[in-house]
Formats: C-alpha cells, structure tokens, sequence
C-alpha cells in the first residue's frame, strides 16, 4: 500500500471514538481532550476539511457532486500528510455514483474495522438517535439508511451512507486493501491484547508498556468524565450523552426475546461470520 | 439583460439576477466596477502556475474553476467573473457558483481580505461571526437583524486591510442564505423566498432594508464553534493564538495560498491582532432553540465582556 491513510471503519456505537482515544493517547504520549483529537486525522465525512482541499463551499453543492469528489479528497490528504493519519469512517465501503471506490486504494495504508453485536449496536444506536428501540432495529436493516442527510438544514458532517448492518461489515471485509477486524466484546474483556494487536497491524512504535499506559488513560470510565466535564462535540443533539454504558451484555436486558430475535433473523449469517451467537 | 447592484461600494453589472445583493442606486451612468457575466470559459489555463482538483490559478491575477455538473467560473484581474454553465444545468447553482468561492477570489485580486464569516454593526463598529459551516454563522445574523442591527454581510465578509491599525469590513450582501428550519426558528415563512440551492430547502432572506451603508471599523471577530451539550463558553486567544485562530477563518484558505497570497494575509492578520483587534473563540450549543441565548452572548462579548 502506498497511501498514508489508516481508515478506523465501523457502523456507529461499535467502539470506534475509544479506539481514537487510545490512538491519540499513543501519539500524544499523554492523555487527551476527548474534543481535540484532530490531530489523528480528519474525519472521513467531516464537511469542513472537504470544503478546505477543495476550495469550495460542499453546502453548495448536490450530494452526487460531493460523493463523486470524496475520493479525491482523500488522495490529497494522503498526498500531502506529513504523518500517518487515523480517519475515521463510518460509511458503508462502496462505489460513488460515477464509479469510483469512496476509499482508494491509492490514498490508504489499510483499515481497523471494528465491529459489536448487532444486538448491543441497536441499544447504544436507539440511545445515540434518541429513536425507540424498534427504529433503531428498523434502520439497521434498511438499506437506504443514512447519516447526516436533511435537506432543511446543514449537517457539520456530510452525508454518509450506511446500508444495512450486515452489508456494512460485508463491505468493508471485502475492501481491496488490508483490513484487521476488532471486535468491541474484545475490546472490553481484553483491552491490552485487542489494542496490542491493532497497534501491530499499524506497525505502530509502540511497546506493550505504551499500550498499556494509553489503554488506561483512555478507559471507558475516564472518556465518560471527561463528557460530563466538558461535554463532547460529536455527540448527537438529542442524545443524552455519548459514552453511555461501555458494556458487552446490556443488550440482554433493553431488548424483548422478540427483538433480539428479529435482528438475529436478520443478520443472523454475519454475526455468526463474527463469532456472535445467533 | 443587465442587472446593477451594489457590493462592498462597487457597482456591479450582472448577466442574471443576483437576489443576494441590493440594487444600485447610485449614478446610472457610470462605468461598472464589476462585471458578473454568463460566457465562454476555456477549459484550462494555459501557463498555470498552480493546478488543483476543481480549481487552477496563473499568478493572482487568473482563477478557472471547474466545478462538474455545474460549468466553468474564470476570475481575473479583480474585476470580471464569468461563468460558462453546463448544458442543462440549474441556474440556482450557476448562480451560487458566482456568489461563493468566485467571489471570495475576486476580492483576494483585489488585495482584499474575504473572510468565511457573517457580519453585523453593533454600536457604529464590525464584528465579524466567522466559524465552519454549520455552526450557525448566518442564523445568528438573520436574528441580530431582526433586533434591528444593520447587517454588513452573510457568508463574506470583506476586509480592507490597507491601514493596518484600523482594517474596514465592506458593506456585502443583505441576502441570507438560510434553511428551513433555521426560518422556522425565526418565525420567517419561506414559501416566497427565493431558492438559494437546487433540491434543498435553503432560501434567500433579501434584507436590502437592514444593510448598513457604510464601510465600518472592525472591532471583533467571534469564531463559532460547535459542541454538543457544550457550555456557551467564550475563551480568548492571544498573540500568535489569536493570528492562528484568525487565519482559520480565511475564505477558501487553498486556494488564497494558489493565487500568492499566503504572505500579505499573514501580515494582515498580524497586523490586525497588534492594532486591537478582538479575536474570541464562542463554544456554541448546536441546538436551534438556544439561538436567542447565543445571539445574547455574541453582543456580550462583541462589546467586550467575557
């Protein structure tokens, strides 16, 4: 791979900030501001480095226009990145409508997917919406779904498409470029070795002492204060708060026998691809 | 037909109307100052000196810009855009084509400074709301108009520089760009605005009535910025801080770099912080409904409290 891009990819409420937290800290040498972790790289859909490498106002612009250049965009920021960059994704991997790859190959060093069992997505997900659970269960198997898409307001985020659950992990484990799934259930119950093993795939210079070090700076527990401190600028306006409960199981409890059985029946192949019961 | 109009002092003659800008009421007769026509566009520039993905430069003087789907806007010499549109394309978007980054370009010919901001008169002076799309730049001027402020600009606001110790922001626009539910929030029906975008709900709010007429002093610069369930907040850069912080929030910063402007922005801005100039950061709430508290704090702090 040529491109200096790390995209950190996954279905929103799957672990994917906590995973920029404890990159950030690895960068950093230090705890970070939870709102200042920028300097890992752009967000892959964020409006206003789209309207910066281009020279133009994206608000002008139709949503076909803004898909087909996204690519070309990420071309520049590999181009001129003086560092490797951390990006994180929350689109579906696909084609722009003129048929380009969203995410070229040119433009990445691989990517982290990281993926949660659907059940627990669609809790933290009915949460992060402010949706009952039913919609958010709903719009996981909706292929049309989206986020950022409204055409009575702007969105600091450009539109992003997510297809359905199932078809999101599919795509990017299909991505022409290395891709290391991390699974979030991992990511709790053995943080050193599922940290330790992302940071190898980056060949980041990193010891298991640094790892360790950051993977406790940047705990659930601590991510969680520095919210109710200083509040978080990607959490949703309606949300209550971002960093919600950080847990595997808690799914077993919110969600009726039904519900739960409705999205295995759904999606029930993927997860099993995943190692989830269903 | 010609349509006139007036745009930082300056008499513009445009090839289709422009709802964004108020009419020209001064001398019929005299010369235009700014052409804004619908022409032909060649497809590159011969003798570049710098290309780009939609855009390329040759020295300061001469911008191509191609925007797919839309057409080819050329700006030259601080004087002229032309725009050759797309066979088909919508004359909404032609027209934002001419009214966004094509024009931030000419007043960078011009030796001016656009900065990606909305502004407002208070108290006889300019303060300049700048920040990144979507923080709220324009609604906040849309409310403090209708509290009776004249307004100075939506979107662009221009600087002239020139005396360093006491920069002037241009009169601009008195067309605000606005979507749907910020006009809901501001109890504003939209059913007879015009269209400001092609299949969105964003329109146009003429406000020629609240434009102020003069060039005014800059007092202050607030920057927005976003977050969610965030304190309204206002912090103060200083020195270096306070140029860096200005310099985000420098019109189409890529592009400025392209047409060789990089070192006399930075000697405005400099300047600009040694002369007075109040730079403050504003924490903003993204929540519509806190809109008349944040439009409260913005006065607060453009007139100097903390």
């Amino acid at each position: 791979m040529t491109g200096a891009i790390w995209w950190l990819a996954s279905y929103p409420k799957s672990g994917n900030t906590w995973l920029r937290a404890v990159l950030a800290t690895l960068v950093a040498g230090e705890a970070v501001d939870i709102n200042a972790m920028a300097f890992l790289g752009g967000i892959a859909s964020g409006r206003s480095p789209f309207d910066e490498v281009f020279g133009v106002n994206s608000a002008d612009l139709s949503a076909a226009q803004i898909a087909n250049l996204r690519p070309r965009a990420y071309d520049i920021w590999s181009r001129e990145a003086e560092h490797p960059l951390f990006c994180k994704v929350h689109d579906a991997f696909g084609d722009t409508p003129a048929g380009a790859p969203l995410f070229p190959a040119s433009a990445t060093a691989g990517a982290v997917y990281l993926v949660r069992d659907p059940r627990a997505v669609a809790v933290s997900f009915a949460h992060h919406l402010s949706v009952p659970l039913d919609g958010a269960i709903a719009r996981m198997d909706e292929p049309a779904t989206t986020l950022a898409e409204s055409d009575r307001r702007l969105s600091i985020q450009l539109t992003q498409s997510l297809r359905t659950w199932s078809e999101h992990v599919e795509s990017w484990l299909a991505a022409p470029f290395p891709v290391h799934v991390a699974r979030y259930e991992d990511m709790l119950a053995a943080p050193l070795a599922t940290f330790s093993a992302i940071v190898r795939f980056m060949n980041l210079p990193c010891d298991e002492e640094m790892i360790a070090e950051a993977v406790e700076a940047a705990d659930f527990p601590r991510l969680q204060a520095q919210e109710r401190e200083k509040g978080f600028m990607e959490k949703p306006g309606k949300a209550k708060v971002f960093f919600r409960e950080g847990r595997a199981e808690g799914w077993r409890a919110a969600l009726s026998d039904e519900q739960a059985a409705r999205i295995v029946a759904a999606h029930g192949p993927v997860m099993r691809r995943l190692g989830y019961q269903a | 037909m010609t349509h006139f109009y007036r745009l930082c002092g300056l008499k513009v003659a445009a090839d289709l109307p422009l709802p964004e800008l108020p009419r020209w009421e001064g001398p019929a007769d005299g010369a235009p100052d700014l052409a804004f026509r619908i022409g032909a566009v060649p497809d590159t520039l011969d003798g570049a000196t710098h290309r780009d993905v939609l855009f390329e430069t040759r020295g300061t003087d001469t911008y191509l810009m191609t925007l797919p789907g839309v057409g080819r806007a050329r700006v030259s010499g601080g004087t002229s855009i032309v725009i050759a549109p797309e066979d088909g394309a919508d004359a909404v978007a032609v027209r934002a084509l001419m009214m966004g980054p094509a024009q931030a370009v000419l007043w960078y010919q011009r030796g001016l400074l656009p900065l990606h901001a909305s502004s407002i008169a208070v108290d006889g002076a300019a303060v300049a709301i700048a920040g990144a799309s979507a923080t709220g730049k324009s609604t906040l001027a849309a409310l403090l108009a209708q509290r009776g402020l004249p307004l100075l600009s939506d979107d662009i606001t221009v600087v002239d520089a020139a005396r360093r110790e006491a920069p002037l922001v241009l009169p601009g626009y008195a067309g605000l760009r606005l979507w749907r539910d910020s006009l809901d929030r501001l109890g504003i029906a939209a059913q007879d605005l015009p269209r400001a975008l092609p299949g969105v709900q964003k329109f146009v709010l003429g406000r020629a009535d609240a434009l102020a007429a003069e060039a005014l002093p800059l007092s202050c610069v607030i920057i927005l910025a976003r977050q969610q369930n965030g304190k309204l907040e206002a912090r103060h850069p200083s020195g270096m801080h306070a140029v860096n912080a200005l310099h985000d929030t420098i019109h189409v910063r890529r592009v400025a770099a392209a047409l060789g402007c990089d070192r006399d922005i930075f000697e405005a801005l400099t300047g600009m912080c040694a002369g007075g100039i109040a730079v403050k950061r504003l924490i903003v709430p993204s929540d519509l409904a806190q809109i008349a508290a944040i439009a409260d704090r913005v006065l607060d702090v453009a007139r100097g409290g903390r």
